[in-house]
């Protein structure tokens, strides 16, 4: 047990590492390549200290409707977001899908790559970006659609607790996780035997492809602590 | 890892960038384009390096061209991508280049731990643990009780996590978690 | 007459090798002091020593929140007046909020470990203090209140821990 109630497994290893981007006029970027992404990114931020966050009302996005979480604020104690969930995030992906014009995320993303240092922030993220209200968010995982083949597979990259968390590079990895996915080129980056050799490693015999079809859309949240910053990035295909 | 130091790791990065992503232009000449770097890591104390940026900046060749060090916790990846797209979308620059690193195995886990619990608040709450998860943990706990989550739906977060970890070439230890299947 | 080492005598301790492959990897000691201060929040610290919990409060008329703030702030983050101290009297009684089982702490930790870490709603306090717990077992909506390092003051937010109400009423029949 690393802290109760988190277990050793739900959380990510600290690792070396590094990730980069690379980011250009839309002149450039059909210069550059056949298959370049639009990128919309928006970012939000909150107290340090979890404990000072007073209640205050939730910004509600695009898909959701006003009073639907009269019933959450009337609970003993409540404060949105208290210790639940993430004022951060949700104004990052208010932000977000204002610019990207999204309407509703669960039907217009394709995949994300949540920042899962812990399993918990994780399922806290999926309400404050609106894959489920605030209250069901288990529901996200629980009903098959944060799987590869469900309706918006989450962290197919094996995100931070699989994978890695070098932390500098964590929020551009997702980043480029995304761009793959986006352009079609999760195989070429994953099952190539070359790249395995190249990281000291031999490609599994089961090793199966994680490319989700006709991705148009890629979500990903870069998030720091326990929420002090948040930014939400949204790749989208531009070819 | 000890095999490179953190701007040789960076340059494995900028590398694969340029020469593994079928871009039409030869590396040197989209190299030549840059005209704005981003560059971020959580903190300078696991690299036990201030200044970094200009380390990563001046190895990949990239200077003089303005550099920025971003940071803003375990979100500076995103913050340092934001950092690179406003310098786009004001026309302030063509092409910017986001990259970011982080060498956590030069201390031990407890090391590690504390300075990670160090961005929390010094005076009020780094002493009652000096370890992240403490910082966590509260959360898990309240929201587990507000909104009755199972240790089950948590562990099924995990295990997704790990098997699509142990298909990715990159990882340094994934695990495969014989508990629990979807 | 020079060293034998070279002209310049070196004053430190050889950097011990501790891996040759698949790099040199060599041992950096560093140790570090800090001349740390508490600012205008030393009241609160030396309160503490004393056995008091003291809070802030912004007294602007023009602005909308007045409840305590603890931890304290010497300026009101709504307004960016600058906030007046306020005691809280005893009997000081919280509620669990939230709380953490604390087993593997980072380095240097001061506490002896497993120990409870506990989120404290306090009546007419805006926010949540985060303290640690003496005795018991946390539950949310446990009530609590707090002890004091008063004897021999840690100087530290440490010197503020809590315990169940309960278990005066035990320790009393």
């Amino acid at each position: 047990m690393a802290t109760y109630p988190l277990h050793f497994l739900e959380c990510s290893a600290m690792s070396d590492g590094a990730a980069c981007l690379l980011l250009c006029d839309e002149k450039t970027a059909y210069k550059l390549t056949d298959r370049p992404c639009e990128l919309y990114i928006a970012g939000g931020s909150h107290t340090l200290r979890v404990a000072d966050r007073r209640d205050m009302p939730i910004p509600l996005l695009p898909h959701e409707t006003a009073g639907m979480y009269e019933e959450l604020n009337k609970r003993e104690g409540a404060r949105w977001p208290g210790f639940e969930s993430f004022a951060a995030a949700r104004f990052a992906a208010y932000f977000a899908y204002g610019m990207a014009g999204i309407k509703n995320p669960l039907d217009e993303i394709n995949l994300i790559e949540t920042h899962d240092a812990f399993t918990i922030c994780d399922i806290q993220t999926y309400g404050d970006i609106g894959l489920r209200p605030y209250g069901q968010e288990a529901d996200f995982i629980e009903s098959g659609d944060a799987y590869y083949g469900g309706k918006c597979p989450a962290n197919l990259s094996g995100g931070l607790i699989g994978t890695m968390h070098a932390i500098g590079a964590t929020g551009i990895f997702l980043g480029v996780e995304c761009l793959w996915q986006v352009q079609g080129k999760y195989d070429q980056f994953h099952g190539d035997s070359a790249i395995w050799e190249s990281f000291g490693k031999k490609k599994p015999a089961d090793w199966h492809s994680l490319q989700v079809a006709n991705a148009n859309q890629a979500l990903w949240e870069s998030h720091a602590g326990v929420g002090s910053h948040v930014t939400i990035g949204i790749m989208r295909k531009a070819f | 890892m000890p095999g490179m130091r953190l701007e040789e790791q960076a340059m494995v990065a900028f590398r694969q960038m340029l020469e593994k992503n079928g871009l039409k232009l030869s590396p040197p000449e989209v190299k030549g384009r840059i005209n704005f770097i981003a560059a971020g890591s959580f903190a300078d104390h696991f690299q036990d390096q201030l200044l970094c940026e200009a380390k990563v900046t001046d190895y990949l060749g990239l200077d003089p061209m303005c550099n920025i060090g971003v940071k803003s916790g375990g979100a500076t990846g995103g913050s340092t991508v934001l950092s690179a797209a406003m310098a786009i979308a004001s026309g302030y620059a063509d092409v910017a280049l986001a990259i970011g690193w982080e060498k956590m195995s030069e201390v031990d886990t407890r090391t590690g731990n504390y300075y990670i619990s160090m961005a929390a608040c010094k005076d009020f709450e780094t002493r009652l643990g000096r370890i992240y998860s403490a910082y966590y943990a509260p959360m898990a706990v309240r929201f587990t009780w507000a909104n009755h989550l199972s240790e089950e739906t948590r562990a099924k977060v995990a295990v997704k996590n790990h098997l699509y970890a142990i298909i990715h070439p990159m990882p340094s230890s994934p695990a495969n978690t014989p508990c629990g299947m979807y | 007459m020079p060293s034998e080492d070279g002209p310049i005598q070196f004053k430190g301790q050889s950097a011990q090798v501790i891996r040759t492959d698949p790099a040199l990897v060599i041992e950096w000691p560093t140790s570090v002091t800090h001349r740390h201060t508490y600012g205008k929040l030393s009241p609160f610290f030396k309160g503490l020593a004393e056995g008091r919990l003291l809070a802030t409060k912004c007294v602007n008329p023009q602005c909308a929140e007045h409840r305590l703030w603890l931890p304290p702030r010497a300026d009101c983050p709504d307004c960016n007046q600058p906030m007046e101290w306020q005691e809280i009297l005893q009997p000081i009684v919280g509620t669990v909020y939230t709380y953490a089982r604390v087993e593997y702490a980072g380095a240097g930790i001061e506490l002896a470990t497993p120990y409870y870490q506990i989120d404290i709603e306090l009546p007419g306090v805006c926010t949540i203090f985060k303290g640690y717990l003496t005795s018991g077992e946390p539950q949310i909506g446990m009530k609590v209140k707090p002890g004091f390092r008063a004897t021999n003051p840690t100087n530290t937010i440490l010197d503020i821990y809590w315990t169940p109400v309960y278990q005066e009423l035990i320790e009393r029949a």
